[in-house]
């Protein structure tokens, strides 16, 4: 599997381009991270590689077929979106919300049987959180709410999972579980593209990172594209690019030191 | 549905679903002014009519049934659509009303009322000022199809308009005939029914409900935001539109037959809810049974128990608030 996304450029009706040129490639097992300040277009970006935002030119191709041209079914089976887990609606058992996930999959007239709960228990229990299966989704906490949206995606057996902000209000212990499992399922073949606030969480998890900032993208392999430089020009912020070891692990970290007046 | 329920309790579930309106409409047929033995009641639905009273015969045949018929139908309607609109808005309070629907429908039987029209004008009138009335509010509110909330205004807005004008008809009405006959039809009757009516009304009724039961699972869609529906390969706009046409369909043919009863599309998708959770394939299934069987009740008590007989939109109230109120406390809360 392949996506790519050739010269991107995304404006909202009568307003001025977002981003402009944006190019980037994912493939089975990459995780990609995409960083940039608040209104930088992340999320944008997200829902134009998405295709459920229409770009002004451009090209988002999947295997080489335009992905306009894969019929949506076909196309949101193979690709998931993992939305923020606080604009949700969220009153549903958390077997009905991950059920919902195979709305692609059945047709109009179906509604999930026993074999779709079972695949639903199966993918709650991979992420650990098969306790959860009979509560309320406002009933549990935004981290298990996270992991459930998760799970919603997975469920469908999808080749790329596109989370938007998956981490972020989230604690501490809560970043690293969903963190983790991007990388559990990135080793599984599974292609993350996913946005972030925090270019420690790219440096550590991502292979592939994407820096939005004045409009334009850098991309390309995470250690060449976090660095000192682009993190001051894309936030601001003069930080300092660290290397921590721990037992036999090497943790990348980011540290920020001073705003930059520009 | 919850993991832990049994294929056998799901199979139990329905088939309660499936016979309390059977049995429930079949007391009614007995119970009136003109007490009725079940025997007989029996006897003449299957045909068997010697030895029984001819009034009872054509209480039965004539009055009661075609009665019970259009309870069950706007009991079921107005429940399955007033689902169908709390999961479009995201909204425990939507109503059948939102879009303003049975207010453009109230305002096309207060015109023909006024004009003098027969009933079967009437109906005809109300159902398609109904339909008029959400169309101008999906117009006025479209905003190349994405916003809710403007759709939301902008039904208060045309079902502000339509009052108004509701109000106007009933200023410049006859205040001797007219005027009550409006006032009166406003306040919702079940009582001018006849198979005629229901040949007409029904059949939009029926479709809707059908739809929505159809679509019911995936009515699950509906309160999440545009980019999750998106992204689950489902069409927003052709969700959206299959959903707003069946329920606008219900109601204002329902509106049309028996004017405005409240509070049914409001109350039963809650009671419901409270019982077997949020999500749609139960809550629109047992609505469409509970909303029958609890407008059945409500008609019955509202044609027995006075000589004059009580408008239904004062009993669903009466009888509906105190019980809804009961049944929330008891569950501590509803469930969105």
């Amino acid at each position: 599997m392949i996506l790519k996304a050739e010269n991107l450029t995304f404006a909202y009706k009568g307003g001025n381009n977002v981003f402009e040129d944006v190019s980037l490639t994912v493939e089975n097992g990459d995780v990609l991270a995409i960083l940039g300040p608040n209104g930088a277009g992340k999320t944008t970006l997200l829902k134009s590689i998405l295709g459920i935002l229409p770009v002004k030119s451009g090209s988002v191709t999947l295997d080489n077929v335009d992905v306009r041209k894969i019929p949506e079914k076909e196309l949101f089976k193979r690709i998931s979106y993992v939305p923020q887990a606080k604009n949700t609606t969220a009153s549903y058992s958390v077997l009905d919300t991950v059920l919902i996930g195979l709305a692609a999959e059945l047709s109009v007239f179906k509604a999930p049987g026993e074999k779709e709960i079972a695949r639903a228990k199966e993918v709650l229990d991979e992420l650990n959180i098969g306790h959860l299966i009979d509560k309320r989704c406002n009933r549990i906490s935004g981290g298990e709410l996270q992991m459930v949206l998760i799970a919603r995606a997975l469920i469908s057996d999808p080749e790329i999972l596109i989370l938007d902000e998956p981490e972020s209000n989230l604690d501490f212990k809560n970043q690293l579980i969903v963190l983790d499992t991007l990388t559990r399922l990135s080793k599984r073949g599974i292609a993350c593209i996913f946005n972030t606030h925090y270019p420690s969480h790219a440096l550590q998890r991502a292979n592939k990172a994407a820096i939005l900032s004045n409009h334009h993208v850098l991309f390309g392999e995470t250690e060449k594209t976090v660095t000192e430089e682009r993190i001051e020009e894309a936030f601001g912020v003069k930080a300092v690019v660290d290397e921590l070891e721990f037992e036999d692990k090497k943790i990348k970290s980011v540290i920020p030191i001073e705003l930059i007046n520009r | 549905m919850t993991s832990n329920i049994t294929v056998k309790r799901r199979v139990f579930r329905a088939v309660i679903l499936i016979i309390t309106p059977i049995i429930i409409s079949f007391l009614a047929l007995a119970i009136g002014r003109i007490e009725i033995p079940v025997g007989d009641v029996f006897n003449i639905l299957i045909g068997r009519t010697e030895g029984i009273a001819n009034v009872s015969v054509m209480t039965v045949k004539i009055f009661r049934l075609p009665r019970i018929i259009l309870a069950l139908l706007v009991g079921a309607g107005l429940s399955v659509a007033g689902c169908a609109f709390q999961g479009l808005f995201a909204n425990p309070l939507a109503t059948p009303d939102t879009l303003g629907v049975a207010s453009g429908a109230s305002f096309g039987a207060a015109l023909a009322i006024l004009l003098g029209a027969g009933p079967v004008t009437i109906q005809v009138c109300s159902f398609l000022m109904g339909i008029a009335a959400v169309v101008l509010t999906v117009l006025c509110g479209r905003t190349g199809g994405r916003n809710m909330t403007m759709i939301i205004l902008s039904g208060i807005m045309i079902g502000s308009l339509f009052s108004a004008l509701i109000s106007f008809v009933k200023f410049v009405a006859d205040s001797e005939s007219q005027l009550p006959a409006i006032t009166y039809w406003l306040m919702g009757s079940l009582a001018s029914t006849d198979s005629k009516s229901l040949l007409i009304g029904a059949p939009p009724i029926l479709i809707g409900i059908i739809i929505l039961f159809i679509i019911r699972w995936r009515m699950n869609l509906l309160p999440l935001t545009e980019d999750e529906i998106k992204s689950s390969g489902t069409n927003v706009l052709l969700l959206r539109g299959i959903t707003v046409l069946s329920a606008t369909m219900i109601t204002a043919s329902a509106v049309s037959m028996c004017g405005q009863v409240g509070w049914v599309g409001l109350l039963v998708p809650h009671m419901v809810r409270m019982r077997v959770g949020a999500n749609f394939k139960d809550v629109v299934a047992c609505s469409i049974s509970v909303g029958a069987v609890f407008l059945v009740i409500v008609d019955t008590v509202a044609r027995s128990l006075t000589a004059a007989e009580i408008p239904i939109s004062i009993l669903t109230a009466i009888i509906g608030a105190p019980f809804f109120i009961y049944l929330m406390r008891r569950r501590g809360g509803f469930v969105g």
